[in-house]
């Protein structure tokens, strides 16, 4: 009974990480014609404010939830599933933004390029904070991190 | 014991339906507030650690013979760490208080600004939910138009 609570809390935490993985969105800060070090400069100091007032408080919750079956000739279910998560991500996240906004900063959520966006063509990565725009889309770079591009301004 | 925490668990919930019960500390702003709450939040995952127990519960038949088991995995010091980070807030002058919810007929589709700086509580200041379940207060006599 006990391995089968742990498979299934292994299968939910992998159904967890792979829905962030699929992420189809990223989401920037825009500020028009700043550049991309500037903006990753305040990014940063957003993040090291965020995270000293809202550092990380992990708390393992129980949710309710029951599973019946019969398993080695008899039958059982559980009771609760235990998932730990960070109690402060939501506050932290927000202050994060706040502070970007108190920069001039407002957030904007580019999609993901497809492949059949990018059709094999090369594109340089775009150096200054641009406005919103439906031909400009993010697509993940070597190393972590990803990066913006405009598909109206192939290479 | 445990048989406790569900009826407990819906009178609370119900509760939450009818009043916001906040840690409040008059004349804190929401980003004083805040930001306490979450220092006691790390205080607590900090100080109270996670005990996980599991409880093997048999499942009889007509006849009062075991055919089978249920098990209830949770942590033991839940509860515990809630009152450490409720202890936590208190030190720093805050305290639980119950907020009712503002009705339609009080808002009459007039608009107000959230507060963001706790009152003195009187009869005109109440909650009201927003999307996400977030709760702001308002000042029912300061309508924004």
């Amino acid at each position: 009974m006990f391995s089968f609570f742990k498979f299934f809390s292994a299968f939910l935490t992998s159904a967890l990480v792979l829905a962030g993985c699929t992420s189809n969105s990223y989401q920037a800060y825009l500020k028009p014609g700043t550049s991309v070090e500037r903006v990753n400069q305040d990014r940063a100091e957003c993040d090291v404010e965020a995270n000293r007032l809202f550092p990380a408080a992990n708390w393992p919750r129980t949710y309710p939830t029951a599973t019946v079956g019969y398993w080695g000739g008899g039958w059982g279910g559980s009771f609760g599933v235990v998932h730990t998560s960070d109690v402060n991500a939501g506050m932290r996240a927000d202050h994060r933004t706040q502070c970007m906004r108190t920069r001039g900063y407002t957030p904007y959520a580019f999609p993901r390029c497809t492949k059949d966006q990018m059709a094999g063509r090369s594109f340089a990565p775009i150096t200054r904070s641009p406005q919103p725009s439906e031909t400009i889309c993010a697509i993940d770079v070597q190393g972590g991190g990803w990066t913006l591009i405009d598909l109206a301004k192939p290479l | 014991m445990k048989r406790a925490i569900i009826p407990l668990c819906a009178i609370t919930v119900l509760a939450g339906c009818l009043e916001y019960t906040p840690m409040y500390k008059v004349g804190a702003t929401t980003q004083e507030t805040n930001v306490t709450r979450a220092q006691c939040n790390t205080f607590a995952a900090n100080t109270v650690p996670v005990i996980m127990v599991t409880d093997w519960i048999p499942i009889y038949g007509a006849d009062g013979r075991i055919i089978g088991h249920r098990t209830e995995v949770y942590d033991a010091n839940e509860g515990r760490r809630y009152s450490e980070q409720r202890r936590c807030m208190e030190q720093q002058g805050y305290s639980r208080v119950s907020i009712p919810y503002c009705k339609d007929e009080d808002l009459a589709g007039r608009s107000y600004r959230p507060l963001t700086t706790s009152p003195p509580l009187t009869s005109s200041i109440c909650a009201i939910r927003q999307d996400g379940g977030r709760r702001v207060l308002i000042d029912l006599n300061k309508p924004a138009n």
